[in-house]
């Protein structure tokens, strides 16, 4: 069983908690914006973000090293495995469909609404799909890291992104008709 | 996708996780499961299930579990069928005990409001008002800066109770003396339409004012700027009375940007409540919200203040409940002016609820 700072077990490495705790706060933001990237809202993101720190916990024992980057591989991983509120993403595509059938308007408000689509759109797609897009479009992993991170092959990665991709257009298309016009706007 | 999309796309995350500061105490938490997972583990290890089904109950608060039959708000009239059991509240994570988090919480009212609100659900609010008088607003608009301002303002009869309801833009507010008598009632319709960078605003409604025996028909075009997404920074719960504001959304958004933290249960009209204190004040306001463990929606959010205008603490109870739209209940949403009850006409009449 993972030791925790109840003083039990071998002095093996720094007590969990402060390390946990000094990791918070210096990637803590970063982290809790991928779990929101990664569930659509920050609630869901911040049981998301507990629930991989539950299970590094339970794993603290054989971790070595940067305790970061298990956390996002755990997180990223659970995300991409559907998590347990993976009903949650269903239910928020009335949503989207709402917003989109109202179309693009003409004035700069609309970029922001492309971006907000966008966000919303994201958000109904498959957990794995979803996962490859944050890690390879916010996070900029290349294919190979984002396939390592994921414990899966270069080939699953680039499959996944361009099905999210093309997902995300046909969402999108009230604003990707316009896009020359968002594209001005929004620079 | 285009580098400009891959751009947009990167943006629509940056703007989806802009407030995105861990909350306090999430490691505590964290640290706190975990232990009481590893002590359950050990017990059960040890054949002692028992105590361990024990300890892991401690994490269990009563009632995340819906429990069928439930009533929806004892102490009024229940809802029509369907009404009571909110298909939000349905899925698997709800109906299996789970440790309530404030996040858990949060969600699950977040989603119910959701459900509600795309089933088009009434929503009823009975208000009462402690050192703050209820009324409808007059909206006061003046040229500025070559466009026009609005100023709103309380107008009319106050009232230290009130009923309100809502229902897809439509609102009826009708304020009541301690006794229960009517002292003004009145509704509007509220249609937004962007309009470039603006929003027009078309209010229309009727009135009538018990105390002077007048009734009016109002009617109101207003542009505004429009507003962005709300962000976390901003957000806040919404007082509890009657409002033009989609009172569910602004809700969800306080609710989803974490802002409140359990505080245990109480009992409201039957109803084991969890209650839900704000994390957040606002100016000198703070809210409390109590949520029906069964359909996860509001039965009761409060707002305390002190105003310093005020003779002493001021509180705003609003007690919550939604019904189907059947044709009594979306009947709950017109008023009957009185016989004998004379027509004035005149800009700027009181509406119901103007919140710009």
């Amino acid at each position: 069983m993972g030791r925790d700072d109840d003083g039990t077990g071998p002095p093996a490495r720094r007590p969990a908690r402060d390390e946990v705790e000094r990791l918070l706060a210096e990637r803590g933001e970063h982290l809790m914006r991928a779990a929101i990237a990664l569930t659509g809202s920050r609630s869901d993101g911040e049981d998301l973000l507990q629930a991989a720190l539950e299970r590094l916990l339970r794993r603290w024992d054989q971790i070595e090293g940067d305790a970061e980057g298990y956390l996002r591989r755990i997180l990223y991983n659970m995300a991409a495995d559907g998590w347990r509120r993976r009903g949650a993403w269903l239910r928020k595509l009335p949503l989207v469909h709402a917003s989109s059938s109202q179309g693009p308007g003409t004035d700069a408000v609309d970029a922001v609404d492309l971006r907000d689509a966008l966000g919303r759109a994201l958000a109904q797609l498959p957990p794995r799909q979803r996962a490859v897009l944050v890690l390879r479009y916010w996070e900029e992993l290349s294919q190979a890291e984002t396939a390592e991170l994921l414990g899966c092959a270069e080939g699953t990665v680039k499959s996944a992104a361009a099905r999210g991709l093309q997902r995300l257009r046909e969402l999108t298309v009230p604003w990707h008709d316009h896009r020359p016009q968002l594209t001005e706007k929004s620079s | 996708m285009s580098d400009t999309e891959t751009d947009l796309l990167r943006a629509s995350i940056d703007r989806l996780t802009q407030d995105g500061r861990p909350p306090a105490g999430l490691a505590g938490r964290a640290f706190r499961r975990h232990r009481q997972r590893t002590i359950a583990v050990r017990a059960a290890a040890a054949g002692t299930a028992v105590i361990a089904a024990g300890v892991l109950a401690t994490a269990v608060l009563p009632g995340a579990a819906p429990q069928p039959g439930q009533p929806w708000q004892p102490g009024r009239p229940a809802p029509a069928a369907g009404t009571a059991r909110n298909p939000a509240a349905q899925t698997p994570a709800a109906q299996t005990p789970a440790a309530l988090t404030a996040a858990y919480v949060s969600g699950q009212t977040e989603r119910a409001l959701a459900a509600a609100q795309r089933a088009n659900l009434v929503e009823e609010v009975h208000t009462v008002g402690q050192n703050y008088p209820l009324g409808l607003t007059q909206v006061l608009s003046f040229p500025v800066d070559g466009g026009t301002g609005h100023l709103v303002k309380q107008a009319g009869s106050t009232a230290a109770q009130e009923n309100t309801w809502s229902y897809r833009g439509q609102l009826r507010e009708q304020g009541l003396d301690p006794a229960g008598k009517p002292l003004f009632d009145a509704t509007s319709t509220t249609a937004r339409s962007p309009a470039g960078s603006r929003t027009v605003m078309n209010v229309s409604g009727t009135g009538a004012d018990y105390r002077s025996r007048t009734w009016w028909r109002s009617s109101l075009r207003l542009s505004l700027p429009a507003t962005g997404q709300a962000t976390c920074a901003s957000a806040f719960l919404p007082p509890p009375v009657g409002t033009t504001l989609d009172w569910a959304a602004a809700i969800r958004t306080a609710l989803s940007c974490g802002h409140f933290q359990l505080a245990g249960h109480e009992q409201l009209g039957g109803v084991d409540a969890i209650k839900l204190v704000s994390t957040k004040v606002n100016g000198p306001y703070t809210a409390t919200a109590w949520v029906d463990p069964s359909t996860y929606l509001p039965v009761r959010v409060t707002w305390n203040w002190l105003d310093p205008r005020a003779q002493g603490p001021g509180t705003l109870t609003g007690d919550f409940r939604w019904v189907q739209p059947t044709q009594a209940n979306l009947g709950a949403l017109r008023v009957t002016v009185p016989d004998g009850f004379k027509q004035v006409q005149a800009g700027g009449l009181p509406v119901p609820g103007i919140n710009l």
